[in-house]
């Protein structure tokens, strides 16, 4: 149940996160909570699990921005879902600056990643001047928004572990 | 058998399937296509309501906020409104003063198209009362009409008389209303067998008839409030039947063989906006019956009490 918890709540703030940064015309420095998802699932679940809930967000991502080729966020939800599983062992990723260090760089490389997937696949894109500019605003809007986000997840898993388990909020 | 091979290589499937078809999407999605695939179909048939919902959901937040919480706007808003208001309701008075001036001019075409033994020249109001003393009233001629438009010549409405023209000068004219006490209009009584002359007294909507009964057999028919006083067109000026107005007082005062009534105007002077000028009419003979065309008679200059033909009026009282 955790990862269609997790699945689900990505989905809800990247439904919401669009439209309401809209309104201030923001809507380029949302927060990428899909990486931070598959981040998180890498860093919490075993490999398959991760690699799916970074399929899912991904997948569900590529459905809320069809101007890219369907597939695109899904493999960088994949690739992040695999780097947190790499990390996870190296990284204590239960701590607040670690994990917004991971997030940037982590956003900094799925830029890089978009826009190379994005010039193999996609022809018709030519704004990559605009992407390489917002790369470190989305970098650090991720980051500071990876703590936060990191701890709902952990609420959220917190109702299905044992209540002892300690999350980055705290205990539960 | 293959159950444990499928076992065994399960996760590293998985991982091979995950990031391959990922690519193949890719690949598949990125060429260039006039239609959405099946898969971006289901994508859109699953992201759109919840994409909608969100959406739905912030601008009502939004409204809120901004009715009730912040109440953003609001004073401009009403001020834009006010002045909004101001505008429009200037435009319908506008139009509303456009409607009544239109049934205006569509009551005067209905009587000019009534009265075609009479020509008529339209004129507008432009000024009342530009004399303490004397009942007058300055009009705008149309300049279609100016070359015929000469003093002494009747004004009337399709209410009835108003008076008649006293001076022309530079597209403007002078009307001296029939309430002026330098006028005087021959008139009847429509079947009391009463003749008479109707003059005015300076008074601004009334003024006074003289009668006297044409035979002895008539006087039994006393004439009584309400009853209306024509013109007789006797006088040359007025065409003939056209209302002055009503006896107002049914109490005469006798005055020789005259009797003298009150009477109150057919025309509201005040609110007057639009006049017909009489340029010429058919007379009636002396039997009444109608003659050839003349043109108005020309007041007589300094004397305009006596503009009216002296032969077509009765004897002055005393």
């Amino acid at each position: 149940m955790k990862p269609f918890a997790w699945i689900l709540l990505a989905f809800l703030a990247l439904a919401l996160l669009s439209p309401l940064l809209g309104h201030f015309d923001s809507q380029f420095f949302a927060p990428d909570v899909a990486l931070l998802t598959a981040l998180y699932a890498g860093s919490r679940a075993s490999t398959p699990t991760a690699v799916l809930v970074g399929f899912s967000v991904g997948l569900l991502k590529d459905g809320l921005s069809l101007a890219v080729p369907v597939g695109l966020y899904t493999e960088i939800g994949v690739l992040a879902a695999l780097l947190g599983r790499f990390l996870e062992p190296r990284v204590d990723l239960r701590s607040a600056v670690p994990v917004m260090a991971t997030a940037a760089a982590l956003s900094i490389a799925a830029t890089v990643v978009f826009l190379l997937l994005e010039a193999v696949f996609h022809r018709a894109f030519d704004a990559y001047g605009d992407v390489l500019r917002m790369a470190l605003p989305l970098a650090l809007i991720t980051m500071l928004v990876a703590p936060p986000w990191f701890g709902l997840l952990d609420r959220v898993t917190g109702r299905f572990e044992h209540p002892h388990r300690t999350g980055l909020l705290g205990r539960k | 058998m293959l159950r444990d091979l499928f076992n065994r290589y399960r996760q590293s499937l998985l991982l091979t399937l995950a990031l391959v078809l990922p690519i193949a999407s890719m690949y598949w999605h990125g060429k260039t296509r006039t239609e959405s695939t099946f898969v971006e179909r289901g994508l859109l048939a699953v992201t759109s309501p919840f994409t909608q919902l969100n959406h739905d959901a912030i601008e009502a937040a939004r409204k809120l906020g901004r009715r009730y919480l912040f109440l953003q706007d609001v004073e401009v808003r009403a001020e834009t409104l006010e002045r909004e208001n101001k505008v429009l309701l200037g435009e319908a008075l506008r139009s509303r003063a456009i409607g009544e001036e239109l049934q205006r001019v569509k009551k005067l075409c209905e009587f000019k198209a009534e009265h075609r033994d009479f020509t008529t020249i339209p004129a507008r109001v432009i000024g009342r009362d530009v004399s303490q003393f004397f009942q007058v009233m300055r009009i705008k001629l149309d300049t279609d009409g100016l070359a015929g438009i000469k003093e002494g010549m009747a004004v009337i409405t399709d209410d009835g008389v108003v008076g008649r023209i006293d001076r022309v000068a530079q597209g403007f004219a002078d009307v001296m209303l029939v309430t002026d006490a330098r006028s005087q209009v021959h008139a009847t009584v429509p079947g009391k067998g009463v003749i008479g002359s109707v003059k005015g007294n300076g008074k601004r909507n009334e003024f006074t008839a003289q009668f006297v009964h044409l035979d002895k057999i008539d006087r039994g028919a006393p004439l009584a409030a309400g009853d209306a006083v024509l013109t007789t067109g006797h006088d040359r000026v007025f065409p003939a039947g056209l209302e002055i107005g009503h006896i107002a007082d049914a109490a005469p005062t006798q005055s020789g063989p005259y009797q003298e009534f009150v009477l109150a105007a057919a025309v509201s002077y005040a609110t007057l906006e639009e006049v017909l000028i009489v340029t010429g009419y058919h007379g009636p003979d002396a039997d009444g019956a109608p003659a050839a065309p003349v043109a108005p008679a020309a007041p007589v200059e300094n004397k305009p009490r006596h503009s009216v033909d002296p032969a077509n009026t009765p004897d002055s009282p005393p």
